[in-house]
Order: structure tokens, then sequence, then C-alpha cells
């Protein structure tokens, strides 16, 4: 099983759930789960920042502020590393609301091109300047959830917990993000075949 | 205008480059000063209300010995 992905088997989360009880006195036991969640934590601030200085300040953040908080940390039947990735994605925001700049979105060219060919018989190379133009149109928040979905592999309520949304939100959102780039790219392809 | 700007990367960054930054020591050592501002925080919150409450109380008893003494008959012998 791949824990950085979200999908834990039952016995998992029920060691994972050991560890955090145990690093509630002991910060030091907390050291096992920074080991295992700081590449995932890391990727997902460098996605958002495309920055790496700026994607290691904020990480060592969101696991100072775990560990500050660990005492008031609740099971709600979602992994563990949901909680880092909430942290992740407030102290995301606070980094652009204090330096009031555009959101970044750096996605690998090689997740997208596999996410298309599972659709497409096409060459994935000419599509790729489109969906570039189709995901900058797309509403910041709409993005934010496809990045989660799609990008980061997490399930619709791991999405709800990290986004402080109801699943059914989530589920709403992702679908109404679909429908938009479905909408902009029929849009598209009516101006292309009028020119 | 969207508020989010889409980039697209050619390659992954590296475990070993991500790995460069790694060091729950440094983890630690900043969530033991931060624990320690706070404590020192709170104890410098707590000493300011403490002084705060002490002179308010030094005030109260100063007044109502103000307002006692006042309050007093005026003995015979001070007329004289």
């Amino acid at each position: 099983m791949d824990r950085n992905s979200g999908h834990l088997t039952n016995e998992e989360i029920l060691e994972e759930n050991i560890l955090v009880e145990e690093s509630r006195s002991d910060p030091k036991k907390f050291g096992k789960l920074y080991d295992r969640y700081f590449e995932a934590i890391f990727n997902f601030i460098f996605r958002r920042t495309d920055e790496e200085e700026t994607a290691a300040d904020l990480t060592s953040q969101t696991f100072i502020k775990a560990l500050e908080n660990i005492k008031k940390y609740e099971f709600r039947g979602v992994p563990f590393s949901a909680w880092l990735f909430r942290i992740a994605t407030n102290e995301i925001n606070k980094y652009y609301r204090k330096k009031n700049k555009k959101k970044i979105f750096s996605i690998e060219e090689d997740l997208v091109k596999g996410l298309i060919s599972e659709d497409t018989t096409d060459p994935i190379e000419d599509k790729l300047p489109m969906i570039l133009q189709v995901l900058n149109e797309v509403p910041t928040q709409l993005v934010e959830i496809l990045e989660l979905r799609f990008f980061e592999g997490r399930s619709f309520k791991e999405i709800s917990y990290i986004l402080e949304i109801s699943e059914s939100g989530a589920k709403m959102r992702t679908y109404r993000a679909l429908e938009k780039i479905r909408q902009i790219v029929k849009l598209n392809k009516g101006d292309n075949e009028q020119s | 205008m969207s508020s989010h700007e889409i980039r697209f990367r050619r390659k992954m960054i590296t475990s070993r480059k991500i790995g460069r930054h790694k060091d729950y020591n440094d983890v630690l050592r900043k969530h033991e000063k931060r624990g320690m501002y706070k404590r020192i925080l709170k104890i410098v919150v707590f000493v300011i209300f403490l002084l705060v409450f002490l002179y308010m109380v030094s005030s109260v008893v100063h007044l109502t010995r103000k307002s006692g003494n006042k309050n007093q008959p005026v003995k015979e012998e001070s007329i004289k």
C-alpha cells in the first residue's frame, strides 16, 4: 500500500493512531510520522508554490504546527496525512495572503499526460497547451479540488476534511470543475472550427 | 482574469533533492523554542495581570480609607 496516497488498510490506520497517541506525550515519537509524510507534504507544497526554498520553509512550518497541535488532533475516519494536508493548505493560503500574489499550481507534465492518455488516442503533446489554457480559466477553488483529487489522489472524504467542506460539497465542486472544463473545451473547439 | 497561474513542469522533483530539506532535529528545536516563548509569554501576561490586580486592590483600599476618614465625626478638642 502506498501510505502517501492516503489509502491505508484498517491495520495501518490503527498503527498510525498508536504512533499519534505516543507523539502526544513524546515529541520524539512524532519523528516516525515526519519521516513517513515529509516527501508527500513537500511535493504537495511544491506543486502549490513552484519554489523549492519556499516549499521547504512551509513544509517545516506545517510539521511544527502539527507538533504544536497534536494534542488537539481527533481521528475522524481519515488517515493522519489528511490532517497534515489540511495544515499545509492553511500554511499555503497564509503564505499567498501575506505575499499578495497569484496562486501557482505547478503540475508535472507526466501526471497530466497520464490522465489524458486514458481518454484519447490523439498525440498528447498537442493537447497540453489547450489544457494549460483551460485550467487557467477554471476558478481557483475548483483547481484546488482537481489537484487534490487527480494529482494527489485523495478520496472525496479526505478532500472534504482537508478543505473543511462537506463530502457532497467536494463531489459537487469536482463535478462542477469537470463540467466547466468540458464547456471551455467545447467553446475552444467551436472557435477553432469557425476560424 | 483568474487569480491563479498554472505551470507545467517537465520533471518531478527527486526524492534526493527533497531529502536535503529533511531535518527533524531542526523541527524539534524550533518546536521547543516556540514552546519556551509561549511559556515566557504566559508568565509575562500572568505577572501583568497580577500587578494590575494588586494595583486595583490597593486603590480600593486607599479609597475606602480616605472616605472613612472623611466620614469620621470631628472631635471637639480639635475645634477648640
